[in-house]
Formats: C-alpha cells, sequence, structure tokens
C-alpha cells in the first residue's frame, strides 16, 4: 500500500459478519401437509386458517428422490399424480420491528409459492396470475436448482410479532412428474446485511471497484489495507444505498491487497470478511498472468459447476488474475434473480478475488440490469480509450489489450459508434498483444450459424478487416454451445464456403510448439487471428454441423478456455468437465529482435547470441547493429540474410536456416584476445542505400544469421538466427 | 429476402396477440425499413406512437424513418423526444445520429450543443469529442476545434492522431508552420511507438500519411 492511500494508521481487526441474522424457520422444520389432492379453498394460506386436521412431519418433504424424511402422497395414479401438495408452519418472532429483512431459502421441485401471514412472498417458476390446484409448474427443475435454489431477500414488514404462519403450495411440472421436493428456510436481518458480493471490478494497476449489495439501505464503506490486519477505511457512500460502488485508488501495481467492507461510521468492516486481490502489473509489463474465459455459462446447471469445478482443480496451483465473460452469463434473460443464482452464486469465491470483464450476450437482456451488475470502464481509465459505455470498452492487463466489442445491441456498422470507437482504441495501444472478444462469433458452425445469423456475419464483414489492419491477435466469441478453434486466419469475410486455404489460413497447423508449431504472430501485415468459440461453459448444443472450415477443432464439449500470457507467448487451453485438456495452441510474438533456430557450441565451445541494436526504422537516419558473441577469437566471418517465410521451421543447430535467395556482406573479423572474447558486429544500416541490397525496404521482414570459420571436425558454424522488420 | 418473409410472418403472429406492443411495431418497422418499405414502417410507427406518445424506442425509431424520408427537423424532434424521455437509453449510435440530424438541418451549433448534451450524460467519450471536433472545423471555428482535440488526449487517444489532427486545423487555419511543427511531433511519436506496434498495417498507413505531410510541408 502506498502513502497516499494510507489516510490514517489505525490497526483495525476485521471480523465478518454474522451477529445481524437470525433464523426464524430452521432447515428440517416440523410441516403441517395436504398431500390428499384436493383443493383447501383461497383461505388456506392466512393465518387463522384451521390446519389442525392435516398430518404432520419434518422437512424435506416430497417423493421420488430418496431423500426425503417425510414422503408424501401422489395419489393412486403415478401418471396423474396430485399437481399441489400444500404445507403450513407456524413460527413465533418476539419483536418484529428488529428485523430489516428476512431472507428466504426456498428448496422446491418444481414450483411453488410462498405466502407470509397470507401474503405472497415469493413465487417460483410458476405462470403470473391465479395459481389454481391443477396449474402445473413452468418447467422441471434440475437437482441441482432444487438443491441450491438461490435464496431471495424481502423486507420484513410482512413479519408480525407473536405467531406468524408461512405457507406454501409446490406444484407439479407435469402430472407424471416423477419426483417432487420441498424445504424451506426463514431468516431475519437485523442491519444493512450484505446479500451479493462483495466482488472486485475494473481492476488496474492503481486502483480498483468494489461493488456488493445490502438487504436494506445504507451508507456503505470500503476498507483496504496489506494485510487482513491493518485494513483502513478508504472509501464510502455519500447517500445511504443497496448497491455499492466504491473504488480505491493509490494502489500499487502488481500487489496484493485485502479488502472488506461495512458501513460508514464503523469502526471495522461487519459486511464481509478480508479477501485478497492482486493488482495487475504496470501496463506494458511483460508479467506471466492468466485469464479464464467463460462463454454461456450461466444454465445453473450441473454442467455449469462441473466446469467451474474442473478449473479450480486444473488451477489450484496457479489460479487466475481475471475472468472474461463472453456473454450469457444468467439465463433466460438476464434479470437480477438470474444473475444472483447463475452467476453470483456459482461464482462468489473468484468473483470476490478476481475481475470478471463481460461482453453483453443475446440472453443479457434486461440491459440496466447487466450495467448495475458490472462495472466496467467508460472513460478509458483502464487502459483504452473512453467509450462512454459500458457496452464497449477496453482495459489493459499487463502487455495485453483486452477489447471487447458489443455484438448483441450496439451499431456493427462500418463507421458506426463502436466501429470508430474500436479504431480509434486499436490506433492508440502501444501493447506487445490485442485480444478481442464479444459474443455472436464470427465464425461458427455450432448451434448459431455464421452464415445464416446476421449479427455474427455483420461481426465478420465490418470488423474482422479492422482487427487485422491493426494486429489482433486472437479473438474470442460464445453463443454457439460448442468449441470450435480455428487455425490462424487473415482476410476471410465471407460465407464459409468462400474459405479459400490458400489464400486465407496463415498457418493452418495446430499451433502447437510440439507440433507443427506455434502460431506466429507479427503486426507486419498479414499475421491475422485465431478464432475460439467457446460457448459450452454451461452446456452443449446439439445442434450444428461443428464443420466450419476454418475451424481445426470442434467438439460439444463442456469447458472453459484458459489463457496464459508470458511475455512473447500465449497459450491458449480448453479445459473441459472433466478437467482433460481438450485442445490447446500457442501464439508467439517473435518481435523485433527475437531469435530462432538455435546455434550450439563452436570448436573453441563458444554459444553465440544474436542481438540487434540501433533502430529498425528506414528513415530514421539511426543506425542498426547485428551482433554475435561471444564467437571464437581472431577467425573471420559474414553475415548471411534473407527475405520471406518458410525459413523458420525445424531444428537447424549450427546450421544455416535461412531460405530464398541469400545475400550475404563482406568478410569481417572477430578479434578478441582468448578464447571466445571475439564478436562480430555489423552495421546493417550500411546497405540501405546499396542498390545491390534494394529489397530492403519498410515491410521487408529480414532473417539474419553469422557464418563464421570454426576448427574442428566442421571448419565452419552458423549462429542463431536473428529476425527483425524494417520500418519507414 | 426469404429470412425477412419469414421475419414478417413472425410478426403476424405476434400481432395478432398484441398489436398495439411498441416492441412488436418496433421489430415489423425495422424489417420493413430493412427491406426499404420505408413508407409503411412510418405508418407502422405513426400508429404506434398515437398509441403509446411517450415510448422512447417508438420515438428513436421514428427519427431514423424520418431521416431516411429527409425530414431532419421532423427527425430531430422525435429523437430529442427520445433522448429526455430516457437519457439512459440514449446511445453514442443516438448522440451521433441526433447530431446529424441537426447537421441536416443546417444548424452544426445544435449539433455540437446536443453532442456535448450526450457528453454529460456518459461522461467522456472520445468519438463524441472527435465529432465535435469535426464538426467545430467543418463551420471553420478553429480554435474550438482544436480545444475539442486536446479532449481527446485526455479521452486516451494516440499522441501521434493528436498531433496530426491538430495540424490538420492549424493548416486549414492558416497557420502552415504550426502544422508543420505538429506534424513533425506526429512522425517523432509515431518513432516512439514500439517497433511492434509501429508494423501494423493501419499504422504503417499513418505513418506513410505522416512523413508526407512532413516532406509536404518542409517543401513549402
Amino acid at each position: 500500500m502506498t502513502s497516499r492511500m494510507i489516510l490514517a494508521t489505525t490497526v483495525l481487526a476485521a471480523t465478518a459478519s454474522a451477529q445481524s441474522e437470525q433464523t426464524l424457520v430452521d432447515q428440517g422444520s416440523d410441516w403441517r401437509y395436504l398431500d390428499a389432492g384436493v383443493d383447501p379453498g383461497f383461505l388456506w394460506s392466512l393465518s387463522s386458517f384451521n390446519d389442525s386436521s392435516w398430518p404432520s412431519g419434518p422437512a424435506e418433504f416430497g417423493f421420488g428422490d430418496g431423500d426425503e424424511s417425510t414422503v408424501v402422497s401422489f395419489g393412486p395414479d403415478p401418471s396423474q399424480r396430485h399437481i399441489t401438495t400444500y404445507f403450513r408452519h407456524r413460527f413465533t418472532v418476539p419483536h418484529a420491528a428488529q428485523y430489516d429483512a428476512i431472507e428466504l431459502r426456498l428448496r422446491s421441485d418444481d414450483g411453488a409459492v410462498v405466502y407470509l401471514n397470507g401474503q405472497e412472498l415469493e413465487r417460483r417458476n410458476l405462470p403470473a396470475g391465479p395459481i389454481a390446484f391443477e396449474t402445473l409448474a413452468l418447467a422441471p427443475v434440475e437437482d441441482y436448482r432444487e438443491e441450491y435454489g438461490y435464496p431471495t431477500f424481502e423486507h420484513a414488514l410482512g413479519l408480525r410479532n407473536g405467531q406468524n404462519v408461512i405457507a406454501v403450495e409446490v406444484h407439479l411440472e407435469a402430472p407424471d412428474d416423477l419426483d417432487m421436493s420441498f424445504d424451506l428456510e426463514l431468516i431475519g436481518h437485523r442491519g444493512p446485511s450484505v446479500t451479493r458480493g462483495p466482488y472486485v471490478q475494473n481492476m488496474r494497476a492503481s486502483a480498483a471497484t468494489v461493488c456488493w449489495r445490502t438487504i436494506v439501505p445504507a451508507r456503505g464503506a470500503l476498507w483496504v489495507g496489506a494485510t487482513p490486519q491493518t485494513l483502513v477505511q478508504v472509501a464510502s457512500d455519500v447517500q445511504p444505498r443497496t448497491e455499492h460502488e466504491l473504488v480505491v485508488s493509490g494502489l500499487d501495481p502488481a500487489s496484493t491487497y485485502f479488502y472488506a467492507v461495512g458501513v460508514a461510521g464503523a469502526t471495522t468492516p461487519t459486511g464481509s470478511a478480508p479477501t485478497p486481490f492482486r493488482t495487475p502489473p504496470v501496463t506494458g509489463t511483460r508479467e506471466p498472468f492468466r485469464a479464464w474465459i467463460l462463454g454461456d455459462s450461466g444454465t445453473l446447471t450441473y454442467d455449469q459447476l462441473r466446469v467451474r469445478d474442473a478449473f479450480r482443480a486444473h488451477s489450484a496451483a496457479r489460479p487466475p488474475d481475471l475472468a472474461l465473460l463472453l456473454g450469457d452469463n444468467a439465463y433466460r434473460e438476464g434479470l437480477d434473480a438470474e444473475y444472483q443464482s447463475s452467476f453470483f452464486e456459482v461464482y462468489d469465491q473468484a468473483l470476490s478475488r478476481i475481475p470478471f470483464w463481460s461482453t453483453r450476450g443475446n440472453h443479457e437482456l434486461d440491459l440496466a440490469n447487466y450495467l448495475a451488475t458490472f462495472a466496467h470502464p467508460t472513460a478509458g481509465e483502464a487502459g483504452g480509450v473512453a467509450s462512454g459505455t459500458e457496452s464497449y470498452y477496453s482495459f489493459d492487463w499487463a502487455n495485453v489489450h483486452f477489447l471487447c466489442l458489443d455484438s448483441f445491441a450496439s451499431d456493427r456498422s462500418v463507421g458506426g459508434a463502436m466501429w470508430q470507437w474500436a479504431e480509434l482504441d486499436l490506433m492508440s495501444t502501444t501493447q506487445d498483444w490485442i485480444v478481442a472478444f464479444w459474443h455472436h462469433p464470427p465464425y461458427s458452425k455450432g448451434s448459431h450459424d455464421s452464415d445464416l445469423e446476421y449479427r455474427q456475419e455483420e461481426m465478420r464483414m465490418n470488423f474482422l478487416p479492422l482487427l487485422e489492419d491493426y494486429g489482433v491477435a486472437l479473438v474470442l466469441g460464445g453463443h454457439s454451445h460448442s468449441y470450435e478453434r480455428s487455425g490462424q486466419l487473415y482476410g476471410h469475410y465471407g460465407a464459409s464456403t468462400t474459405f479459400d486455404p490458400a489464400l486465407h489460413a496463415r498457418d493452418f497447423g495446430d499451433g502447437r510448439p510440439t507440433g507443427s508449431g506455434a502460431y506466429e504472430h507479427t503486426t507486419a501485415g498479414d499475421a491475422g487471428a485465431v478464432y475460439v468459440v467457446a460457448g459450452s461453459s454451461g452446456s452443449v448444443s446439439f445442434g450444428g454441423s461443428l464443420d466450419h472450415p476454418v475451424m481445426l477443432h470442434a467438439s460439444r464439449s463442456l469447458g472453459s478456455v484458459i489463457l496464459d500470457v508470458s511475455g512473447s507467448r500465449m497459450d491458449v487451453t480448453m479445459l473441459d468437465d472433466l478437467g482433460d485438456v481438450e485442445d490447446w495452441f500457442s501464439i508467439v510474438d517473435p518481435a523485433a529482435g527475437a531469435t530462432i533456430c538455435a546455434g550450439v557450441a563452436d570448436g573453441e565451445g563458444c554459444v553465440p547470441s544474436m542481438s540487434l541494436s540501433g533502430s529498425t526504422s528506414l528513415s530514421s537516419g539511426q543506425p542498426l547493429t547485428i551482433t554475435a558473441e561471444p564467437v571464437r577469437a581472431n577467425t573471420f566471418g559474414l553475415l548471411v540474410y534473407s527475405f520471406g517465410a518458410g525459413a523458420r521451421s525445424g531444428p537447424y543447430r549450427g546450421q544455416l536456416c535461412l531460405s530464398g535467395e541469400l545475400v550475404r556482406t563482406s568478410t569481417i573479423a572477430s578479434g578478441g584476445s582468448g578464447p571466445c572474447t571475439g564478436r562480430f558486429d555489423f552495421a546493417f544500416d550500411s546497405l540501405y542505400n546499396d542498390p545491390t541490397h534494394s529489397m530492403i525496404t519498410p515491410g521487408a521482414t529480414v532473417y539474419c544469421q553469422y557464418w563464421y570459420r570454426d576448427v574442428g571436425v566442421v571448419p565452419s558454424t552458423f549462429s542463431e538466427a536473428i529476425w527483425f522488420t524494417v520500418d519507414p | 429476402m426469404g429470412h425477412f418473409e419469414g421475419a414478417l410472418t413472425a410478426l403476424a403472429h405476434a400481432e395478432a396477440a398484441g398489436a398495439s406492443e411498441p416492441a412488436v411495431a418496433l421489430e415489423r418497422s425495422g424489417l420493413l425499413l430493412d427491406r426499404g418499405d420505408d413508407q409503411a414502417a412510418r405508418c407502422v410507427l405513426d400508429a404506434a406512437i398515437a398509441n403509446d406518445p411517450f415510448d422512447p424506442s417508438l420515438r428513436r425509431a421514428r427519427a431514423i424513418a424520418r431521416e431516411r424520408a429527409c425530414d431532419p427537423r421532423g427527425a430531430v424532434s422525435d429523437a430529442r423526444l427520445a433522448r429526455d424521455l430516457d437519457p439512459s437509453s440514449f446511445s453514442m449510435d443516438d448522440a451521433l445520429r441526433l447530431a446529424r440530424m441537426l447537421e441536416a438541418t443546417g444548424d452544426s451549433s445544435a449539433a455540437v450543443a446536443s453532442l456535448e448534451y450526450a457528453l454529460e450524460i456518459h461522461g467522456p467519450s472520445a468519438i463524441l469529442v472527435l465529432r465535435v471536433a469535426e464538426l467545430e472545423l467543418e463551420s471553420r471555428r478553429f480554435n474550438a476545434a482544436l480545444a475539442a482535440i486536446d479532449r481527446l488526449q485526455r479521452a486516451g487517444v494516440a499522441p501521434f492522431d493528436i498531433a496530426l489532427r491538430r495540424g490538420e486545423v492549424l493548416e486549414r487555419a492558416g497557420r502552415s508552420e504550426r502544422a508543420r511543427a505538429e506534424w513533425h511531433e506526429a512522425r517523432a511519436l509515431l518513432d516512439r511507438l514500439p517497433a511492434a506496434r509501429r508494423r501494423a498495417p493501419a499504422i504503417r498507413g499513418r505513418y506513410r500519411e505522416v512523413i508526407r505531410l512532413v516532406e509536404e510541408s518542409d517543401r513549402r
């Protein structure tokens, strides 16, 4: 923590919240129930209703799962089971006014309506309007939802002093439904208990945003410190509110901090336990990091959980630094309750520690809720150009620039606001890598066909030329509930039938250093990008042919994608829901001065390294020197160079690894006065105005090696090679 | 066209279920506009707005239809009302479109004012500021254009691009020496970019443009 952030030196003991809630109705409580297959009439939910003739028993109630404490009857006909079963429970509250809110944890299979003293408190998986005995639930409930149904929070106004009655009707989804379940827990909350988060957002090298929700309005406050024992209050709300979003600034890059939330004016944070987060390194720094990429994850199914848990296990020793969400984070409409259950409840651990950066999917229909959920940069504060909107934005992390576009609701046309902003943003970044992500993939033959869906077509036709022009290396999308991965592509903007590998595939190998070699990305004109569809983090779809010709790998496997960046290398791994690696590839950026083709020890035991110094710009007037050292003393050699790709594949230890037409310089002496004290320096800029070397023009990629006279069995050797691109 | 026909059939069912629903009217008018049937789109929107005069989405859609029908004043009226009814849904595209509509009425000052108002709603937005700068330049308000370009720097736009744009304004203002200095600065800034970024085709294009401007201005 920097001195700028330390506002006070008070050492605070952090405590977790727990003291402000009390269980009113416990799980496994005794209830009276009516399972006779009859309608008890419209008064049955009132506290005055006489239920003394109903049998009673402990929860969990139901049938068909085998875990019930009380098995209820579904009637004599398994194909015509009782649609509705009714439950009532009395409980006493001595001082109802002390509670600000009540939390309902309902386990119901399938639909349910919950009443408190006759007033409807919660309705789940049932249609709007009057509910009758015959009303069927809207959809079957998976075991996961049944077990972990999300909590809801309500104001405690319905609670009474003394006796209260909670009544629940549980409806089947179909007359032949095989199972039914019910249990319920009711918790009273005093004060501004935290009901969502806290979670970190918009993380930068020097600042971070912390968001959380309280059950009742309060002036929230944020505590941050270098250790859990040294938390200091750094920000607080001006006005009481339930949705809190506070920023801590003045942080140090690449540093771990702890934070907790509470209420302003308190001496300690009582809303959450101290939780660590780590700031990214200074922008441009080539420090390794890991990003976890989830697409179409928000199904709230066992599939979603398996994908999450497989990643957790895989990354236990190397947890992620950030996460990218490719949209459709909470089905079906991205409503607040859906986000609570499918997103916050599922990824709560990760959300509290790392920032999740999201793009909007077609199921994020509730824009207001989407914008309220995330705190994305709009003013360029995270490293990009100010977009003025959270729908599309950019941010830097280490040496990567992430570009998030909105393929769902923003204008996708060339010259539209998003396109103009993207061009300014791409023009302005100085990062080594650019990774772009949005929801609708430009290439897919999964459950969404990029030849048929206009959003996918428009992103492909309108945005890919722009991204290629500015050197984007990797493009991530979701939408199709499958995994698809291309080779390295350039210039393919049409339908799948127009794909021509000879024209559009820059590298159609597997992208693996252990296979046909990593994809090499340079921004020298036509390196292109690799495209990944990763929309299977919550479910897989059996629609689509999965045979898009640009794709090298396609499968209906559940999973998430891991992006590991380490300086000039990006490793992309698809991890399936069993924790197995489904696919992987690497992209390397052999930036100017990168060496290839390892050398070997010469006869004197010297292993020379190649390096560049000076400027690669033709017009700069600056020298450009190519050096090999250490080499044998007092020998002679020369520099060999050539142009073009294809010279770089295969192991060439101590041998010529250039191809095409070779050009050589005059000989030069190594000098030196002892073993391995020689060196070769060649002023490459001396060739610029020489007509013999007229192919050295801006944009040309030059590959160089030193050849020199050696001793031993082979009387000559080659250094490793170096390459660079000539700049204007 | 097959997509349109299919969509229109689906919409017919939706309309049967809720003909006055704004969402249905929006979908239908959007499809009609895409198909080039501007008059029919306009009729659908007029009817929907008569039913719900304060729906910003309908107003926004009719503004587009009116703009396409060369009715800039009517378009401005609807676009402004849409913005004022729901500023939170007033997007960047809406802001640029309203400015364009105002420009079409011949009132570039109002266009600038509408962009500035959008900037108050959204906070800093590079493309809105850029449009302000362009409008000011087109109106030969050079100092205002330069001021807007300086705001671009705060929005994170590349310094070389700022210098290039400043040079263009100064050249148009007849300040050739200052323009030349800006272009030299732009070249120096491009020289300082990491080599990997300089190699990007689009950046190389900018580089060539700057070098041409530098050479031309040096020759004068």
